[in-house]
């Protein structure tokens, strides 16, 4: 890592460099907070599935499950699968890592976004970067959250759609980046979005199961072709 | 009460997979296992938005693919996060009023 990187990696850009996922995770969070209290859980319970869980996709689907009656170990099931995708996750996000120190604490903050970000980062080898980005997109979803819960669906509707999307939008914005650094980025997303796109069409396996796999069929590919030469291309440099 | 046991749940099955990586992974891979993890985030970001994001506009495909298409055309040629995915949000706010 570069001295300029490593001065540059501190907590605090940490968590600037998360606004974007901020802003996404807020008006998700909002909505997840609304339909907990819709559904008859109470505060607590929406606060603990959105500060202790941390894991969106699975929260919604938890309180869905619950609403129609599904038994409890059959919910956390369920979210084993649909949130196995983190273990890849994190063990790139590990294989970067300057230093393993805060391990807990980091490897908590683990998510699909933060994930995603920390790749085309330099800075975000160093844990206290990474914390602080983590922390950025906490922040979002709790206080995203407790506000839902409190006061229900004060956001309108069409910037609630809009900014939620967004979070797809980040992903496509932080692959333009490695694409345009390394044309071979090309096949592997490619290959990625392909196996996903037929195992959703064909519905299996379970939706957890199907994204792991196309992950991996892309990272596979990764694999087979010349290694990436290059350095970690940052979309966010100038910023 | 039932829905603390779920949450309590719910975060052991979550927070492991998060951390066992960290602890299972000493030194840094090489070889075909480091090219493996170094094309997972791309991989990972093709994955997450492809089917999934073209339904995300209440089911509708065109404002989801014109939302996709400022964030990449964008991306292209502004440096920076905030401007492309504001860009995105932009684009499929004015589908949605219109």
């Amino acid at each position: 890592m570069s001295d300029e990187a490593t001065r540059n990696a501190t907590f605090e850009r940490g968590v600037r460099r998360g606004l974007p996922i901020f802003l996404g995770y807020f008006p998700v969070a909002v909505s997840f907070g609304l339909l907990a209290r819709t559904s008859g859980l109470g505060f607590p319970a929406a606060l603990g599935f959105s500060g202790i869980v941390f894991a969106g996709a699975s929260q919604f689907m938890a309180v869905l499950l619950l609403s129609g009656g599904t038994a409890i170990p059959a919910i956390i099931g369920a979210t084993f699968l649909v949130n196995l995708r983190h273990l890849l996750m994190s063990a790139s996000v590990a294989a970067r890592l300057s230093e393993r120190v805060l391990t807990p604490i980091l490897a908590f903050g683990v998510t699909d976004e933060t994930f995603a970000m920390a790749a085309t980062m330099e800075e975000a080898r160093h844990p206290r970067f990474m914390i602080g980005l983590e922390l950025a997109a906490y922040s979002g979803w709790v206080s995203g959250t407790v506000l839902g819960h409190l006061f229900g669906g004060f956001l309108p509707p069409i910037l609630q759609t809009s900014f939620g999307f967004g979070l797809y939008a980040l992903f496509v914005i932080l692959l333009v980046g490695p694409i345009k650094r390394r044309a071979l980025n090309i096949p592997i997303a490619g290959a990625a979005a392909v196996a996903h796109i037929v195992l959703s069409v064909v519905d299996r396996p379970s939706a957890g199961l199907r994204i792991v796999l196309a992950m991996t069929v892309g990272a596979a590919v990764g694999a087979l072709l010349p290694p990436d030469e290059g350095g970690q291309a940052d979309p966010g440099e100038t910023s | 009460m039932s829905v603390a046991l779920l949450v309590a749940g719910m975060f052991v099955v979550t927070y492991l997979p998060r951390v066992i990586p960290f602890y299972a992974l000493k030194r840094r891979p090489s070889g075909r296992l480091r090219r493996f993890f170094d094309a997972l985030p791309v991989a990972a970001m093709a994955a997450l938005v492809f089917p999934d994001a073209l339904g995300a506009v209440d089911g509708e495909l065109l404002p989801a693919v014109l939302g996709l298409l400022a964030a990449a055309v964008t991306a292209w040629f502004v440096k920076g996060l905030v401007v492309p995915l504001l860009a995105a949000v932009g684009v499929v706010a004015v589908y949605l009023v219109l």
